[in-house]
């Protein structure tokens, strides 16, 4: 795995860092109704293709990110986010540069995450419940009523022998 | 933090890695099926399995590929209860213990599922029954040979078609030449292989983390993992529960074990595969869950258990998880397409479309289709389709064949309306509720109609079946 040390400073001489554009979600709001979103950015054509550039990504709570919180910072360009707790996450992304400066942020992308209602749980979990609990007093009792009528089976035939 | 965009094995190595498992898989084949002699033999391994290769087969056809990459999506999506709702998978096994001693003990000469809903139900249910065992068949198929060559290409970066196409090439040659005798064979020693590797590199990884490492990591970044009440996981519990019953209890695969086991084979060796199977979607799964704590970045879901173990055991590592692979694609893909190919042989062939009888000209459809499905399945993988969306969608139509089967095997009064209705209409809300309410919800509302309405069919029939015309009628 390549460490972040490797790739410091590798934009000298290309100007300004380019601006990375969202790919997903590809939509903002976003709404992820299992709390998870695949965050995926590229850079504008013409940027130079040979350079690995390297990325900053930035998660808040807040849409002005007074309290930003570093989601990524890697070569990738993409992070799976998944396990988010009910509410509203702002996402943006930079290119990072020691040498050049950082460039500047992408737009922000903006993640509701909102599950399925309670009623709909309940109702469905109870539902479950009951078709488990069905289905293995079905086979349990199924299988030991075949279990005796085999017995009094082999008796009746041990009965007719003697 | 580390990244993705890498892989750990060199491609040559991996393809070495391919060739040598697969000349032996190939090798072992040839080696077992000289003792498939007869159709019988070359089907059903002459219906004399014992304990431990039964348990072995049973065991390893159940850890397929999509244990090793769906498990860990499960718990990098779901939390604590995704794993545990993967693990309900083994649920299914356990239950068709019981479920197989009744089965040999109403169809003892039986060779396929679809031969019991025939003689049970009739023609209507029995056609309905093979749409929708095929369907899965091939989802399951399809889905297993996409998950192979996603994996092969992260692991070691071979192009995603050349890895699938090995893979299925492999197992579509071995299966040819030794039927059940070899796919049981070589499932022996690849279910060894894989409990020994799923174990390793789980302990392994949770050495080199840490219990407290990870829930604090969780804790942080994603805090509704650790949540008991996250929705979409409560759901996913029962959702995934009965996708499994649907899986084992209505397909070939299981049934045909069942037919190829001793008599007092089958159930116990049933029962001891699926204790076997449970910890294993756990194991893989807390590999998964340990990825934020290890600081590397999840870019495809699909593929998060294979790129961290890889990652914590470095190149040995990558090689284990490497074989694992390979052993699990393996012993799930020879699996269905002997089970599948002795479903369209002895259902669609012989008894649909009137085939010759023939020990030989069988043999020889049953080879010519075992290849037809392979070529089929390439077709299919060749497209890259979306490995949950292809086997979550056959879901519903699985899950609403569980008490058509259950209601067949044990009460008299069960009758084909009943069966029928259970699985259309079951099929038809569970498919609606799939794309209305989402996939968590398809398999547990599917089964829940498809009970309903089996047990009112029940409830209103005068239908008293006559068990012997099951047991007269097959072989």
């Amino acid at each position: 795995m390549l460490g972040i040390g490797l790739m410091a400073g590798p934009y000298q001489g290309i100007g300004e860092p380019p601006v990375p554009r969202w790919v997903s979600p590809n939509e903002s709001p976003y709404l992820a109704d299992e709390g998870k979103v695949l965050l995926e950015w590229q850079l504008p054509e013409g940027s130079p293709a040979s350079v690995p550039f390297q990325f900053q990504l930035e998660q808040s709570l807040q849409p002005d990110f007074t309290e930003p919180a570093m989601r990524y910072e890697g070569i990738d360009r993409a992070t799976f986010v998944t396990g988010l707790a009910k509410g509203n996450y702002y996402y943006r992304v930079r290119v990072l540069s020691d040498s050049e400066g950082s460039g500047a942020w992408s737009k922000v992308v903006e993640v509701n995450v909102e599950f399925v209602s309670t009623t709909l749980v309940v109702t469905l979990f109870s539902i479950g419940l009951g078709v488990f609990v069905m289905t293995v007093v079905s086979i349990l009792k199924g299988h030991r009523n075949c279990l005796q009528h085999q017995e009094s089976q082999r008796k009746q035939d041990e009965g007719g022998q003697l | 933090m580390e990244n993705a965009s890498t892989t750990l094995l060199h491609p040559n190595v991996g393809w070495l890695l391919l060739v040598l498992f697969g000349a032996g898989w190939i090798g072992l084949g040839i080696f077992w099926g000289r003792r498939a002699k007869s159709f019988d033999g070359f089907m059903l391994a002459g219906r004399n399995v014992g304990m431990a290769l039964g348990t072995a087969t049973a065991m390893a056809t159940w850890v397929t590929s999509n244990t090793v990459m769906l498990a860990p999506v499960f718990a990098l999506e779901k939390g604590i209860w995704g794993m545990i709702a993967y693990s309900t998978a083994s649920f299914g096994l356990l239950l068709f213990a019981p479920l197989s001693a009744r089965i040999r003990q109403l169809i003892p000469k039986g060779y396929t599922s679809g031969d019991f809903i025939r003689l049970r139900y009739g023609r209507l249910a029995w056609v309905l029954f093979l749409i929708i065992t095929i369907v899965y068949s091939m989802a399951w198929l399809v889905s297993m040979g996409t998950a192979g060559g996603k994996l092969l290409q992260t692991l070691s970066g071979i192009p995603y078609i050349n890895g699938m196409t090995m893979i299925l090439f492999v197992c579509v040659v071995y299966t040819l030449f030794g039927g059940l005798y070899a796919v049981i064979g070589t499932d022996f020693i690849q279910s060894v292989i894989i409990l020994i590797g799923v174990v390793l590199v789980g302990s392994l990884v949770l050495f080199k983390t840490g219990l407290t490492q990870v829930y604090q990591s969780i804790e942080i970044h994603q805090p509704s993992l650790i949540n008991a009440l996250m929705p979409v996981a409560l759901l996913s519990l029962f959702n995934n529960m009965f996708f499994g019953f649907g899986e084992v209890f209505h397909n070939n695969v299981w049934w045909s074990r069942a037919f190829a086991m001793r008599k007092d084979v089958a159930p116990r060796a049933f029962f001891v595969s699926g204790l076997l199977w449970f910890p294993i979607p756990i194991a893989a799964g807390f590999i998964a869950l340990s990825a934020s704590a290890l600081g590397i970045n999840v870019i495809d879901p699909n593929t998060v258990g294979p790129l961290v173990a890889s990652s914590v055991l470095g190149k040995t590592g990558a090689i284990l998880v490497f074989i694992v692979v390979f052993c699990s694609l393996a012993s799930s893909i020879d699996s269905l397409l002997a089970a599948t190919s002795d479903l369209l042989v002895e259902d669609v062939g012989k008894k649909m479309l009137g085939a010759k009888d023939n020990e030989q000209s069988l043999r020889r459809i049953s080879k010519l289709t075992i290849c037809a499905l392979g070529l089929l399945t390439w077709i299919l993988c060749a497209r890259e389709m979306n490995l949950l969306e292809i086997l979550f969608l056959s879901g519903p139509l699985v899950a609403s064949a569980i008490w058509p089967v259950i209601g067949g095997l044990y009460w008299k009064r069960a009758n084909s309306m009943g069966a029928v209705l259970a699985m259309v209409i079951g099929s038809i809300i569970g498919l609606v509720a799939y794309y209305q309410l989402g996939w968590y919800t398809a398999s547990l509302i599917s089964a829940a109609i498809s009970m309903s309405i089996m047990l009112l069919s029940i409830l209103w029939s005068r239908n008293d079946f006559d068990w012997k015309r099951i047991s007269e009628t097959n072989g």
